[in-house]
């Protein structure tokens, strides 16, 4: 197995699942690297909670020289409740540079837009765009 | 009309010009020289896959061509192509590899999905038994990567 490149072992990983992505972080060097540029291309947050440990984690991995930041390029809320301050977003927006969209799969409000952030220099896709499509995700 | 491929090992391939053709990498160089008889190097596949290339690319020769990335990943291995990929790991990988560097994407679906396939549901610890892979993480390492992947463990 030594022989595939790292841009291979991705190809097979995105063929599997999320969670089967996140067992291969712990293989070896190789495959951790390939799981987790893959894993976190894409970042779904569900609950308020998950995203303060997911800020935790950001900051961890940011002051030990890892920045998984770095890696994400997508960004999707499933939920009303986070409330973020804007300090603490812009914080976010550091750790994560390359941000291409951020998304609230739920209506948005002008409150929430208001949280967007001047770090992000690569936005492609503001939220603006659900404004009017109430039917995308309804929370249970 | 007919293309001669050459295997790293040196081997001299005839094959129909439309089955070389599935590799991009073979149609654009075909592109490039016109009709000539000169075999085409191909010094990073051996005879023994470039044989297992070809059979595929002749199977698969009347295949609609899709660019429907959404398409293609969600199409399961079908049935000619499971006995096909019943190889050794060895082979497996090999064809993998010369998928990869003749640019046939299905056949390196195909081959990705494999292994995919094998990997499912194991733990990290059980893969590198299969792929006999050596863990050369340390345990700080390890550490590191279950604290910044906390958020996502939990769920």
């Amino acid at each position: 197995m030594g022989n595939l490149p790292t841009e291979i072992i991705q190809h097979i990983l995105s063929y599997t699942p999320r969670r089967q992505v996140l067992s291969c972080l712990y293989i070896n060097r190789q495959w951790s690297c390939a799981a987790r540029t893959l894993f976190y291309h894409w970042i779904d947050v569900y609950t308020p909670a998950q995203m303060d440990v997911f800020q935790l984690c950001l900051s961890y991995s940011n002051s030990h020289g890892s920045t998984i930041g770095d890696l994400v390029r997508h960004l999707r809320f499933h939920t009303y409740d986070i409330l973020i301050p804007q300090d603490e977003f812009d914080q976010l927006a550091i750790m994560t540079p390359n941000m291409l969209t951020c998304d609230f799969s739920v209506p948005v409000t002008d409150d929430h837009l208001n949280i967007f952030s001047k770090h992000w220099k690569h936005l492609t896709l503001l939220p603006r765009w659900h404004m009017d499509e109430t039917d995308l995700w309804v929370p249970t | 009309m007919s293309v001669r491929l050459l295997s790293s090992d040196s081997e001299d391939f005839t094959v129909a010009k439309e089955v070389a053709e599935r590799s991009m990498l073979i149609k654009n160089m075909l592109e490039d020289v016109g009709d000539n008889d000169n075999p085409i190097p191909l010094p990073n596949v051996t005879a023994k896959i470039l044989r297992k290339v070809i059979e595929w690319c002749e199977h698969h020769l009347g295949d609609p061509v899709t660019n429907d990335e959404n398409e293609r990943r969600n199409t399961e291995i079908d049935e000619w192509d499971q006995k096909f990929m019943e190889v050794d790991q060895e082979t497996l990988f090999d064809i993998i590899l010369a998928a990869n560097y003749l640019d046939i994407k299905p056949l390196l679906d195909v081959g990705c999905k494999t292994v995919a396939n094998m990997i499912k549901g194991k733990t990290a610890e059980e893969i590198r038994k299969i792929f006999n892979i050596v863990n050369d993480l340390t345990p700080e390492e390890e550490a590191q990567i279950r604290k910044e992947n906390e958020w996502a463990e939990d769920r």
